[in-house]
Order: C-alpha cells, then structure tokens, then sequence
C-alpha cells in the first residue's frame, strides 16, 4: 500500500486538494484581520465659555488673557455730552481716555497696568479666575484687585492711594446670553475728599450674543452716593468681536475709567441730556 | 530514494494553511504615544500666516504581515487617524476659541480623522514615499482624499512625515470674510509622528 488512509480517506492527490484548499481558506483570515487599536484617551475639555472679553465698557468679566498674551487696551470717555451744541456728538472732545496693558501669567491669572488721564489715574491691578465648571449652567468665577496712585492730586503716598477688590462671578445662559455680578470694594474712592469711607458696590452685567462677532452689552453699578458723584454708572455699548480685537462703542454717564474710578460713581445721571460716547478697543498680543 | 511521493505536497500545503493565520497575520502598528508627535495647520494669506499646533495625534496601520515594501498589497493594508481638535493651539487664546466654537465646532466633531488604505508606495531616501487614499473627516464632513506621506523605518518603528492640502469649504468650515481673522480658504496640513508595533 503505497498511499496513507485517514478515517478511511485516501491520502495523496487527494489530500494535496485538500491542502490547497485549506490554504486558499486561511489566505483570507489575514486580511480580515481587525486592528486592536482602541482611543487611548478622552477628547480634550476645554474650559466653559461665558463672556468672550475680559471686560464690558468698564466693568470686568471673569475672562483673563492666555498664558504669555498681552492685551492692550485704549478707551475713550468724550466729555461734552452726544446732545451738546457744537460738539459733533462730543467727538470733539476732551476726552478722558484709559492706556491699559495686562500680561497673562498663566491662564487663569492676569496683571495689568492701566492709566487714566483723569487725576492721572495709575492703576496696577491683578484677576485670578479660581473656579468654573458647566453645571448647572456654564460659570466662571474670579477676584480682582489692584491699587492705584493719583498722581495729579498728591503724587505717589497719602490720600492719592486707592486700593480696590472684587468678586466676578459670571454666568452663561442658552449659549448666547452672558450675565454678572461684581461686588467690589473700593478704600479711599475719593482722592479730593478727606476722610471718605471705604466704598461697597455691585456691578450687574449682561451680554446677549446675536451673531459670532456682534453682542450687545448692558452695565449698571449700584454704588452708595455721595454728594460728589450720586448717581450709578451706567452703560450700554455695542461689542465687535474678531480674530484678536474687541471693539466696544457705547454710551454711558461715566467718564470714570479706571476701577478705582467708575466703583465709586457718576457725576451725571443716566437720562437723555447727560449721555456720552464711549469706546473701547482691545487687542490681543503674542509674541 | 525514490520519487517524492505526491502526498508530502499535501503535507505541506496543509500545514502552511495551518500556519497562514500566523505566518502571514496581519502586522499592527500604533501612533507611539512616547514619542514627538506634531500636527500643523497652517492658514497662509497674503497679510497673515499662523498656524494651529497639537500632539493629540493617535490612530493605527494594518499591514499585510510583511512589513512595509514597494510591494505591499494596498488591499492587504488599513489605516486610521484621529486628531483631537480642541487641543489646537494658535498661539492666541481668543483664536483659539474662535476655532473650537465659531469654525471647527468641537463639541459636535471633537476629531479630524483620517480612514483609508495604502495605495503605492516608491522607495525614497531610506524610507518609501506611501499613498494613501480614504475618507478625511473634519467638522462632520467626510470627503475622499489621497495623501503622500514619507515613511522612514527606524529600527522597529517608523517615522511618518505627511502634508496634504484641506479646503475648508469642502468642509463646510465657514471661512470669515471680515477684518482681521484672516483664515486662509485652503491650509495646509502637516503631521509627524512615529508608528510602533501594537502592544509594545
């Protein structure tokens, strides 16, 4: 017998089909391998967004610069009122105006140095963003404080030394709504006055996103009056958003630019004869 | 010794057909998450260049069991990436935003990715010039797309190097025409990273 048998099945030409079968049978499995690749790790959570600025026309958001961002800011206050004879609107001026640069240290902690050309108003300030989260709506908190010297009213000690302090707390609603409150205090919120107690307030702040680049903005600071500035600043602009710059134009009572400035009040009350133009522009810068 | 009887034909075809699902297995290969990985978007005009970087790179290769050769089988091969999108940086945190929310809308499409097979490869330098030809994903828009890459074999990894051009419109990116965000209608991307058998 020349040929093997398996369970009674000649082996032999036979069994060489058979191999050839097997194998054109097990050609295919290695291509229909599947990878073992699994993801590795959960897409990247980004912070919530609330406001997108890191300020309305005066009031501050809980929003700080990036890590190593520079944000440079210029802001106009004009002083003859939009109703005022032979002012073109008070574009004519004079102005008050605010030169403000902030360095991002980290992401969530922000200095900056801001000057005012009324009581040349310099103002060294720094925000912490301590906490935020998206439950039960998208909310960022943080604290904000500063000192400033008033160097046109008695150089750099005394009663031209103002210190300031706030809590931000900002909240987002259906994505395109953004609102605030900013409780602060201000030491000293009168250079010219001796003797004037500390100052409490309570910013209240709203955004209503219509488009990706166009909001609207709503301010009102409820501030303690007092004889020299009884009224609460108010303010309602229009914000322009791109790539790195913020536009704000608006108008306002308050030609008080600097926080130690607009927490303390308004000389002019909020009604049609007294408002003013204003405007910001920020921009971001990255080196 | 006589004629080799016909049954050991059977013998050894039989076994190489035993053995085929390892001899011949399917070669896997990860995105070596250890080393330097680079992803680039670059938006080039003529009055702004930036880019978008990140490292959140990952995926995998399936080869035909023989490693990469200018004969490799293009239906024998499987590839996908997947680059998380809201870990681009450009630079400016407000860019960035405006990336995630306004144009790449991460929260519906966290991931960029890429599913195809190799369709030719050329040696080229001390590594192949590969193509690959499959479906790029982004913003939950999928288009078909070959891209070239160079691939490098560095001891049991290889270096991968590839550029390919995305046009965001193909995407339904929204490109902004207004001042200042200056967002090229094409950028170009850019990814370096090194592939290691699965399991090490």
């Amino acid at each position: 017998m020349t040929s093997s048998r398996i369970a009674g099945i000649p082996l032999g030409r036979g069994f060489t089909r058979l191999g050839v079968l097997l194998l054109a049978a097990a050609a295919p499995l290695s291509s229909q391998e599947r990878s073992t690749w699994e993801r590795r790790s959960a897409p990247t959570q980004v912070g919530p967004t609330v406001f997108h600025a890191t300020q309305a026309l005066n009031l501050p958001t809980a929003v700080t610069a990036g890590a190593g961002e520079f944000l440079f800011e210029i802001s106009h206050r004009f002083v003859p009122a939009i109703s005022a004879d032979g002012t073109f609107l008070g574009l004519d001026g004079p102005v008050r105006y605010r030169l403000g640069l902030a360095y991002g240290i980290s992401d969530r902690i922000m200095m900056g140095l801001t000057r005012s050309n009324l009581d040349d108003n310099l103002d060294l300030g720094a925000r912490i963003r301590v906490l935020e989260g998206i439950a039960p709506l998208p909310f960022q908190v943080a604290v904000a404080g500063g000192m400033a010297w008033n160097k046109e009213v008695g150089g750099l000690a005394g009663s031209s030394t103002q210190y300031h302090g706030a809590l931000i707390v900002n909240a987002g609603v259906g994505g395109r709504v953004a609102l605030g409150v900013v409780p602060a205090v201000v030491a000293n919120p009168l250079v010219r006055v001796d003797g004037e107690e500390a100052l409490f307030s309570m910013g209240l702040l709203g955004q209503v996103y219509l488009t990706d680049m166009l909001s609207l903005v709503g301010e009102w600071t409820l501030t303690d009056e007092s004889d020299a500035l009884p009224y609460d600043p108010v303010s309602f602009s229009v914000e322009f958003e791109t790539g790195g710059h913020f536009f704000r134009v608006g108008v306002t009572n308050s030609l008080r630019l600097n926080p130690s400035q607009y927490l303390a009040g308004a000389a002019q009350e909020f009604t049609g004869d007294e408002l003013r133009l204003a405007f910001n522009i920020s921009r971001v810068l990255a080196f | 010794m006589g004629r080799r009887s016909p049954r050991w034909g059977g013998w050894v075809l039989a076994s190489i057909a035993l053995l085929a699902p390892w001899m011949g297995a399917a070669q896997e290969y990860h995105v070596d998450l250890d080393a330097p990985r680079r992803v680039v978007f670059i938006s080039s005009t003529t009055l702004d260049e930036f880019e978008g970087v990140t490292e959140a790179i990952d995926g995998f290769v399936l080869l035909d069991g023989q490693g990469l050769r200018e004969t490799t089988a293009p239906g024998e091969t499987e590839l996908y990436f997947e680059v998380d999108l809201a870990s681009l940086d450009t630079g400016i945190g407000l860019r960035n935003r405006h990336m995630r929310e306004n144009y790449l809308e991460v929260e519906d499409h966290p991931f960029a990715t890429f599913s195809g097979s190799l369709q030719g490869m050329t040696a080229h330098g001390a590594g192949f010039r590969v193509t690959a030809r499959g479906a790029f994903s982004v913003h939950g828009v999928s288009r078909s797309t070959t891209i070239s890459c160079d691939v490098t074999p560095r001891e049991d990894r290889y270096a991968v190097a590839c550029t390919f051009p995305v046009r965001l419109e193909d995407h339904d990116i929204e490109i902004p025409r207004i001042m200042f965000m200056k967002l090229a209608p094409e950028v170009r991307l850019e990814l370096e990273f090194f592939l290691e058998p699965a399991g090490t």
